[in-house]
């Protein structure tokens, strides 16, 4: 496997889908350029890239397990049954919790190109695997939303704090790949880990260096760049202000950009408005530019909010939201589960993702912004119930086995 | 109860100890906000009215009837508590019922008599009991409303003083029920007060709350895992931690009775029962195979009564955090059934139509949670792998649902494996009064074992040497109950009767459960303690009469049973010969009878007996030793321990009892087991003469309510030398025989006894007459006696007879100012021929002792 080589190499580089698998529409949608345009024929494309991943995945079951095959049957779905995008919902989707206890592979172990764990927070972590192309074509739609947001400048340096696990050898923890990856579009000054390694598979939260690095970044006055968990920015914020540190003014062309987990303590999630106050008010930066991305393992197309905060969905994937109980779906305006379906994944069966997630999908000429694509609310986790009766319930369980 | 509240005096709540009546239980009495709390003062305010809550005397008997009164407002004032729930008031009325609460405590602690430190036999001078654990802080769940104010109860019943951190779900209701309860206390004797406390400290108050469980003695803790840990992390190493935490509970199918449809119904039923939120509801069906063929083959004949029960009852659909979380584990396992070679190979999901239920076939052994509202698992697990298998989860266990033909083997295992509770689906929800919960009983939790090891003269029991507080009722009646009410009394609770009189055909019965039996018997064994027979040294022999419903002998086996005295249960028996040598064979020195029979014994082996020379205690009940045979005992066999065995009747059960300091008929009542009033007779030269009226408090067998037991009797008043504070009396005879004439009370037994001592002691009976001048007393006697007794003095009948007048009028200081002072009352004596000539009772034919011809 050639999951250690995540660094250097993999930036620069690109490769193309025709290289493996000869799914043109794949391609051809994937390298779409403008994030949130879609061109004519776009319907047409996405379906026939749909056709194309699913039979090669259904192809590549065959090799492998009779997974894929038998869900299809199952589900009594065919991918002659896609002939426009309304089409698209009834595609089987997985859910992502079921990446958590299989693997499921689409691709033969030696073409594995990257191998990530999700975060997760309790115990299971999903293990998925890339091929060179699945993860190549999600970054490669980071740059062009980075691009379009405006967000590169190769002719100038930044300091960057990343609230992320310092690498250490063979990590597979996806989010650490990301921000690393994530420092490529302004060269690199400095850069500060807040969860720094200490040996031994351990990470410590290093709070008053990232204070310090702040601090530092203040005086050297360049463009400063903090990416990763809210939680620790979060706590670092709050630190700041009960030491009574004096506000700091970072550099205008400052960014930050976080992704992951919201929770701070007792599952008391942070609130996105209150942490982006404090960040506006402690280091300086102008709202704009406190972004937030939502992305996951399970699901690696970019979404990253607008500048009015919300996650817009990009040419390269469509969202549903289904009724909890029934998995119906419900369209616009009500909470349900969070269903992404893209073309982009070739290693996995991972092309229609029920996500853990508790969404609102809202009409795009709502937000304001200017971009008229749909964008979707995070409003929970599913199945993250205070448990109200006094069973015991399976989270409690395997917390404690 | 002090010396005088007793006599009727039900009003003087000044009078009880260390209560002050007429206490505020406004809310701010018992109820601390978070904002109160946090000023240090208002804290301190708190730990000092705790401390005095630890003081206050708890009675067991007074907590009862509060509660038991509580549950009939409850009942009959529902509309004054539109904020329960109508099913929340079922349970607390159904709770509160004293027969409830008795039975709870007669499971959970042993018993109302384990409130006493009780001396244990076999160690010597070795004492055992329970007390209260002293501070109880409890924090209960936000899923069960209703359950704070029962846990609270919990810790009433056991004498605790109670801190509630009140939740988001039932704190209002329970916080209004306190109020409710706390001002119905008032109206008695407030002996709630300070005992029950309500903090609203929101559980991110850690600094507060830590201090709040430092006062407690221990820290009753219901919720999940999370919660538990967060309270565990405030409390002092020390600190008894009690936790109710949440649990899981399983079906096991018997590979006998994988057919069982009926089985297969009340399983459904548990699947459906209020959406399986209760720990004891059923998240998994295990059968006892490794066949996952059959596995699959019982979920689909399952499903058919799954779909039919679930369509019975409607199904709500859960809130977004539950329904995706059960959809979560529906669809990943959906997609699971995929794996394999072909769909189902080792997982199957089987959903309602209209997803209203779910079974989750899987072809593993490991217990898994469902995520409830209608989802079951089922799984194959064979009964050898059943311990492996439930190894990691015995902190979780709780019920199984058992169907099979070999139900004990089966129970047996899952017990050895970890379950605490075994019942047939259907029931598992359902408990009952005692029941251990997770297997712990709540009351027993509450309490701290005691061991006193001291030596003490005399001393059976600690409970008389303090006062009870009674409950007196203001509302209740004051009828009185007679001796022919008693008889219509509803007899259909009792478990063992015994006769009460009634001469004609069917006996009249006096019915006890077993544990108001067992209750009685061990007061009065404390009272043969206390009168001074002694375990270590004495050996009994049961010479009561026994058999024919009669109480007597085995009465006293009980009691001697009780603390464990070595006792020859001999009965009354007819063979003296047998029963002096029993006496004399095994070295008995203690007698347990009837006078008439001992003296019977004594008279027939005489001889046989002084030989002997080792009978040296004697425990009378059923009469009295009259003079001549008190000195034949002293003079003949040196026999001065004489006591009274017990006061009682079979009507109400024992009385009282005689400590060595109670000489004459004077008693300490079992007042743990009676309440006693004295009604004074009227009477005009104040004699203190008092009917002795009892309402007995925790039977459940006969109700005695103001019962007149037909006995006289006057108050002692002031303290015992035994240092017991139960009340005193002395007995003066029974009701029928005090009797009023020419203004003034007399009692048919003092002359009795005053002819008994100048030796007449055959038949008396008392006529009193009236004609204008005034009352007559006429005692009428049998002539053959006196004239027998007479006859060597040599002297004519009415010389007899004035001589007989004069005893009276100086032995009786009463009827001599009647007669000779006051001349109010004219004394005659009158000899009649033969017994047939008295006036006898039309319904029993006896002899009339007093006749009232006025």
């Amino acid at each position: 496997m050639a999951e250690a080589n995540i660094d250097k190499g993999v930036q620069n580089k690109w490769c193309q889908i025709g290289d493996y698998y000869g799914l043109k529409s794949v391609e051809n949608l994937c390298l779409l350029k403008a994030p949130y345009d879609r061109p004519a024929g776009y319907s047409g494309l996405f379906i026939n890239a749909m056709k194309e991943v699913l039979e090669h995945h259904l192809k590549m079951s065959n090799n492998n397990s009779n997974f894929y095959k038998n869900l299809f049957n199952h589900k009594n779905f065919s991918t002659k049954d896609l002939k426009e995008i309304g089409d698209l919902e009834k595609i089987p989707f997985i859910h992502a919790n079921f990446f958590k206890k299989h693997e499921i592979l689409s691709i033969n172990k030696e073409k594995v190109f990257l191998h990530l764990t999700s975060s997760g927070t309790t115990g299971q972590k999903s293990q998925v695997f890339f091929d060179e192309w699945s993860i190549r074509s999600a970054q490669k739609m980071v740059d062009n939303i980075f691009e379009y947001y405006g967000w590169v400048n190769e002719n100038s340096f930044a300091n960057y704090l990343l609230y992320t696990y310092e690498p250490e050898e063979g990590s597979k923890l996806g989010t650490a790949y990301t921000d690393n990856f994530l420092c490529k579009y302004v060269p690199v000054n400095k850069v500060k880990y807040a969860l720094k390694y200490y040996g031994s598979n351990k990470h410590h939260f290093d709070i008053f260096g990232v204070i310090e690095s702040l601090k530092q970044f203040e005086k050297e006055n360049l463009p400063v760049r903090i990416f990763g968990f809210p939680s620790f920015f979060y706590f670092t914020l709050e630190k700041m202000r009960e030491l009574n540190v004096a506000p700091l003014k970072l550099h205008n062309d400052s960014l930050v950009f976080l992704g992951g987990g919201w929770k701070k303590h007792q599952n008391e999630a942070i609130e996105k408005k209150d942490l982006y106050k404090l960040a506006n008010e402690l280091l300086g930066i102008p709202d704009e530019r406190l972004r937030d991305g939502f992305g996951s393992v399970e699901h690696c197309i970019p979404y990253i909010e607008c500048r009015n905060h919300n996650f817009h969905v990009p040419v390269w994937s469509h969202v549903i939201i289904r009724d909890l109980l029934t998995l119906e779906n419900i369209g616009y305006d009500r909470i349900g589960y969070l269903n992404f379906i893209s073309p982009y994944i070739t290693s996995m069966p991972a092309n229609s993702v029920l996500m853990g997630d508790l969404a609102v999908l809202h009409k795009g000429e709502r937000c304001g912004c200017g971009i008229m694509q749909d964008y979707f609310q995070i409003v929970g986790r599913a199945g993250k119930s205070a448990n109200k009766s006094c069973a015991i319930s399976a989270s409690e369980m395997l917390r404690n086995m | 109860m002090n010396n005088k509240s007793y006599k009727n005096d039900k009003n003087d709540k000044n009078n009880v100890n260390s209560i002050d009546a007429g206490v505020d239980v406004g809310i701010d009495s018992f109820y601390f906000s978070e904002q109160k709390l946090n000023n240090p003062k208002m804290l301190q305010e708190l730990q000092n009215r705790v401390i005095s809550g630890t003081t206050n005397r708890f009675d067991i008997e007074y907590v009862l009837d509060l509660l038991d009164l509580f549950s009939k407002q409850l009942e009959t004032k529902s509309h004054d508590y539109q904020f329960c729930s109508a099913d929340e008031m079922i349970v607390f009325i159904q709770f509160l019922k004293r027969e409830n609460l008795l039975k709870k405590i007669d499971r959970e602690i042993g018993g109302l008599e384990y409130f006493d430190i009780r001396k244990i036999f076999g160690d010597k001078d070795f004492y055992q009991g329970i007390a209260p654990l002293g501070v109880l802080s409890h924090v209960t769940p936000t899923n069960a409303t209703g359950l704070s104010f029962l846990a609270l109860i919990e810790g009433v019943v056991t004498g605790n003083v109670n801190i509630l951190r009140v939740n988001s779900k039932d704190g209002d209701v329970v916080v209004r029920l306190i109020g409710e309860l706390l001002k119905l206390d008032c109206q008695y004797k407030g002996m709630l007060k300070n005992k029950l406390f309500c903090i609203d400290v929101d559980s991110r108050n850690q600094n507060l709350l830590k201090q709040i469980f430092f006062m407690s003695d221990a820290v009753s803790m219901w919720g999940g895992d999370v919660a538990v840990n967060s309270v565990r992390e405030l409390l002092p190493p020390q600190k008894k931690f009690i936790v109710w935490g949440h649990k899981i509970s399983f079906v096991y199918v018997d590979f006998d009775s994988f057919d069982n449809e009926d089985a297969m119904k009340n399983i459904a039923y548990e699947c459906v029962n209020g959406e399986q939120s209760a720990c004891s509801s059923p998240q998994v069906i295990y059968l006892n195979t490794n066949d996952f063929g059959q596995v699959k083959q019982y979920a689909k004949k399952f499903q058919s009564y799954f779909s039919q029960e679930s369509k019975r009852m409607k199904f709500d659909r859960p809130g977004n955090s539950e329904l995706s979380e059960l959809s979560n584990v529906a669809i990943v396992h959906d997609l699971e059934s995929c794996l394999g070679a072909t769909i189902g190979d080792n997982a199957v999901l089987l959903e309602g139509e209209s997803k209203d239920y779910r079974i989750l076939v899987e072809n593993e052994m490991n217990l898994k949670a469902s995520p409830l509202f209608r989802t079951v698992w089922i799984r194959p697990l064979p009964l050898e792998h059943l311990p492996a298998v439930l190894f990691d989860f015995r902190d979780y266990l709780q019920s199984a649902g058992v169907v099979s033909s070999n139900a004990i083997q089966v129970i047996d295992r899952l017990i050895a494996a970890g379950v605490t509770r075994i019942t047939v689906p259907g029931k598992m929800t359902d408990s009952f009064s005692g029941e251990a919960h997770d297997g712990k009983l709540a009351l027993n939790q509450f309490i701290r074992h005691i061991s006193v090891r001291y030596p003490l003269k005399n001393v059976g029991a600690f409970n008389d040497f303090f006062k009870t507080i009674s409950f007196e009722n203001t509302n209740a009646s004051e009828k009185i109950l007679s001796k022919d009410q008693f008889k219509k009394n509803d007899k259909s609770k009792g478990e063992v009767f015994f006769k009460s009189g009634g001469s004609s055909g069917v006996p009249a019965v006096s019915a006890f459960t077993y544990r108001d039996y067992e209750r009685e018997m061990q007061y009065a064994a404390d009272g043969i303690i206390a009168a001074g027979f002694s375990v270590e040294e004495d050996s009994a022999i049961n010479l009561f009469f026994g058999g024919g419903l009669y109480g007597g002998m085995i009465s006293f086996f009980t009691i001697l049973e009780k603390i464990k005295a070595k006792q020859y249960p001999m009965g009354a028996h007819d063979d003296l010969q047998m029963v002096a040598s029993t006496i004399i064979q095994f070295k008995i020195n203690t007698l347990f009878g009837m006078p008439s029979y001992i003296i019977k014994l004594l008279k027939n082996y005489e001889k046989e007996l002084l030989a002997y020379g080792g009978i040296k205690k004697i425990f009378f009940g059923g009469e009295h030793f009259n003079k001549d045979q008190k000195k034949y005992l002293k003079e003949i066999f040196k026999i001065d321990f004489l006591r009274s065995a017990s006061y009682g009747s079979v009507d109400a059960g024992p009385l009282g009892y005689s400590c060595e300091y109670c000489n004459d008929g004077v008693h300490h009542l079992h007042h743990r087991l009676h309440d006693f009033k004295m009604i004074p007779l009227l009477d005009e030269n104040n004699s203190g003469l008092c009917k002795l009226i009892i309402t007995t408090k925790s039977r459940l067998g006969d109700q005695i309510v103001n019962y007149d037991i037909g006995d006289v009797g006057e108050a002692i008043v002031g303290p015992c030398q035994c240092g017991r504070v139960s009340p005193r009396f002395r007995l003066l005879g029974r009701t029928g025989d005090i009797f009023r004439a020419g203004g003034t009370f007399f009692n048919y037994m003092k002359i009795e006894r005053i002819l008994s001592d100048c030796n007449y002691k055959d038949v008396l009976q008392i006529v009193i007459e009236g004609n204008t001048s005034g009352d007559i007393l006429k005692l009428i006697l049998l002539k053959q006696t006196v004239v027998k007794l007479f006859a060597k003095k040599n002297k004519s009948m009415n010389e007899i007879i004035l001589d007989l007048k004069m005893i009276l009028l100086n032995e009786y200081a009463d009827l001599s100012v009647a007669v000779e002072d006051e001349k109010i009352l004219g004394l005659d004596i009158v000899l009649l021929e033969s017994e047939q000539c008295f006036v006898s009772s039309a319904s029993s034919g006896k002899i009339l002792r007093v006749v009232d011809k006025r």
